[in-house]
């Protein structure tokens, strides 16, 4: 049984009524996270709570026949909604709060599958006019990094540097040829192209101080050569020393070489993409791909 | 958890589930939607067999009868609930309840014994190794980054205006009363009724025939043996579907000088109706409960009379009685409550969601129906242009809550539960504010 509403407040001074706990160090932390927002990972839901009918409002259209059993579709966004912005008092615009809020480091979104459903990313009204499709927002995830990148300068040891320096490139790099424009929202579509072309025009728009490896040689000098190990057999005498040296070498005790089976052994490789944790203990994946 | 992904460390990502009195939203915490949004409702045999979901119970079935696991926000029948949750954790969510820190959604009024029921059910029932009861007014202030909102609620079965300060939901400006989508849709029943329209939902027709606008259906009926309950659900999702095609709030209280757009709708067995002030009328009510917007320069005499007469013939609808509040009333009745301090701060944080806010043109008259109460004052009105932010918001807030880092240390663990005794209660006055 629904309990009846509440009546209209009395006008005597209310009894004590149970104050809030105070705020604690903790619970501030947890209020200063949620505030400052977190990136959500991208989900598909099967949400058939969607109107069932296509098509926007009717706002206004006195001609317009609406179907009572229409096709299935996704929700269209909501005309006139939140987005109305008035002189005083001000009411702004419905914020994707999601969308544009983040917390240090947060991880970026994961894809779930495609999105068939009406779970589209979330738009930021700016004019009370029906919803126009949304470019895609600039603060999601950067462009995904083509998985065949890390793999064309395989040669050199610093090829696992490329991916995680490629995200902040690409947005700031001059616009490859076939691109006329190059404001931020078409950078994530810039990145699919990207792979296609080969692999010494992506890296020759980096500067130099990204560690690219020496397999595109136009613009960067080779890495220096690995370092030679000391030899773990004695010199031989050869004709340039003036003395004979033995492979000794008197640290005075400070060093305490063990064997290399002391080395803990390292994790069996899967093949599979390795997915990490976010900052800060959360329980959210990283992903760096 | 998916087998096929490498984790670096051992994540375990919590359940969050937000029961409503219409729908449940069940996900994964950080995710940016719910992947499971079934109906509250549920079919039920005469041997006890139920069925969940919108693939079932949208089909006429021969004995079935729809009832609600979830009414006016609380969960009234403990063995459906259980058994909704473990079919969307089981079999569309494909996962294993005993691996899952479970969060729960609940309302602030939520009574004790729900509180404690709900708790033992997850470690229980569901083996869940950890919990914690979230208020879905504070959630839906968190998704939109809010600690401190004004928060207006108006789903279903319940409107409610409640003020959030740092994440709490104070306690005597919070206002609820069950007048809200659910309310709309018999006011709607009786204007069909008035019009004289027999509405006939989708699952009985068969095949139609076009008919001019007016003009009587021309259909064939179906030949199907249902109940009683499953033809009233079944007609609520029609009258969802002129909610959000037909209905408008007008920008001011609607009265004879409003200028009124017809609109026509056709329902599933043809007949094409006209609507004209019905559609400004129907969602007036929720700013305006009595029934005085037809009148125009009564005395004050022929209104109680009406009013009562009206009462009367309202009495089987969904509780339009005195003490029903218009919006803005029920939001007066919460800042007045509020602290001084602090109400500026909710002025500014004033947070819409619910679907039934969706109507259209119900944030515009929201903004002037209170920026005429509160001319001195700044608003500022948070409502989220997307459909997915205002239906899903206490979900949102869960999966947000659920997956900062800071919130981790507030779960209550198995352990606990078993180490605290017999006063559940206390444990989640204590730990789940």
């Amino acid at each position: 049984m629904p309990p009846a509403p509440p009546p209209p407040p009395a006008p005597a001074p209310a009894a004590a009524a149970p104050a809030p706990p105070p705020a604690t160090k903790d619970r501030s932390a947890l209020l200063g996270s949620i505030q400052k927002g977190t990136k959500l990972k991208k989900a598909v839901t099967n949400d058939r709570s969607a109107p069932l009918i296509g098509g926007g409002g009717v706002v206004g259209d006195a001609s317009k026949v609406s179907s009572g059993s229409g096709k299935p579709s996704g929700a269209p966004p909501v005309p006139n909604s939140g987005s109305t912005v008035s002189n005083e008092p001000a009411v702004p615009a419905g914020a994707p709060n999601l969308g544009g809020l983040f917390a240090q480091g947060m991880p970026k979104l994961r894809k779930v599958g495609n999105t068939s459903s009406s779970a589209s990313p979330p738009q930021p009204p700016k004019s009370p006019t029906p919803m126009s499709p949304p470019p895609p927002p600039p603060t999601s995830s950067a462009p995904p990094v083509p998985p065949s990148v890390p793999s064309i300068p395989s040669a050199s040891a610093s090829a696992p540097r490329l991916p995680s320096s490629l995200p902040q490139k690409i947005p700031s790099s001059p616009s490859p040829s076939n691109m006329p424009s190059s404001p931020p929202p078409p950078a994530p579509s810039k990145a699919p192209p990207l792979p296609p072309q080969p692999a010494p025009s992506i890296s020759s728009q980096f500067p130099k101080s990204s560690r690219v490896s020496s397999g595109n040689s136009q613009t960067l000098p080779p890495p220096p050569p690995p370092p030679s190990h000391p030899p773990s057999s004695p010199i031989p005498a050869s004709s340039y020393t003036l003395q004979q040296r033995s492979n000794k070498v008197d640290d005075h005790g400070r060093f305490q070489f063990k064997d290399d089976s002391y080395l803990p052994q390292p994790r069996r490789f899967r093949g599979i993409p390795k997915i990490y944790r976010g900052s800060t203990g959360s329980t959210v994946p990283l992903r760096l791909a | 958890m998916s087998g096929n992904a490498f984790y670096g460390g051992d994540e375990v990502s919590a359940i969050v589930i937000d029961p409503g009195s219409k729908w449940t939203r069940i996900g994964f915490s950080g995710e940016d939607i719910p992947k499971c949004v079934l109906p509250s409702s549920y079919g039920e045999f005469e041997n006890g067999r139920r069925l969940f979901g919108e693939e079932y119970i949208y089909q006429p079935h021969k004995g079935m009868e729809i009832k609600r696991a979830v009414s006016n926000g609380w969960i009234q029948h403990w063995d459906a609930t259980l058994d909704l949750w473990q079919y969307t954790l089981k079999e569309r969510l494909k996962t294993d309840p005993a691996e899952h820190p479970i969060l729960v959604t609940e309302p602030f009024d939520n009574p004790s014994e729900n509180r404690v029921k709900t708790m033992e059910m997850i470690f229980e029932s569901l083996g869940s190794p950890a919990t914690y009861l979230a208020r879905q007014e504070a959630c839906a202030a968190f998704a939109s980054g809010k600690g401190t909102a004004c928060l207006i609620d108006v789903g279903y079965e319940r409107a409610s205006v409640s003020a959030i300060h740092d994440g709490f939901v104070l306690q005597k400006p919070y206002n609820v009363q069950p007048f809200a989508g659910a309310a709309l849709d018999e006011i709607l029943a009786d204007t069909l009724r008035e019009k004289d329209y027999e509405t006939i939902p989708k699952y009985l027709v068969r095949s139609k025939h076009p008919v001019k606008a007016g003009e009587s259906p021309r259909f064939e009926r179906a030949n199907v043996e249902t109940t009683e309950s499953f033809h009233r659900f079944q007609l609520e999702r029609l009258y969802d579907e002129w909610k959000e095609e037909c209905a408008l709030v007008s920008d001011a209280p609607f009265d004879s000088n409003t200028t009124v757009v017809d609109s026509e709708f056709e329902f599933p067995d043809g007949a094409r109706v006209v609507f004209g002030p019905e559609r400004y009328q129907i969602p007036e009510r929720l700013f305006k409960p009595s029934e005085d917007t037809k009148m125009d320069e009564e005395s004050d005499e022929n209104e109680e009379e009406k009013e009562n007469d009206e009462e009367e013939k309202k009495s089987s609808s969904n509780q339009v009685t005195k003490s029903t509040l218009g919006l803005s009333q029920l939001f007066q009745n919460c800042i007045s409550e509020c602290d001084v301090d602090i109400r500026n701060s909710l002025f500014n944080n004033i947070v819409v969601c619910g679907g039934t806010s969706l109507l259209q043109g119900f944030s515009l008259r929201l903004q002037n129906d209170l920026s005429k109460i509160y001319p001195g004052n700044r608003l500022k009105i948070h409502a989220s242009g997307h459909i997915i932010e205002r239906s899903y918001a206490s979900w949102l807030g869960g999966s947000i809550l659920s997956s900062l880092g800071t919130f981790h240390q507030l779960w209550i663990s198995r352990q606990e539960y078993d180490e605290h005794g017999a006063d559940r209660l206390a444990l989640i006055e204590k730990r789940c504010k």
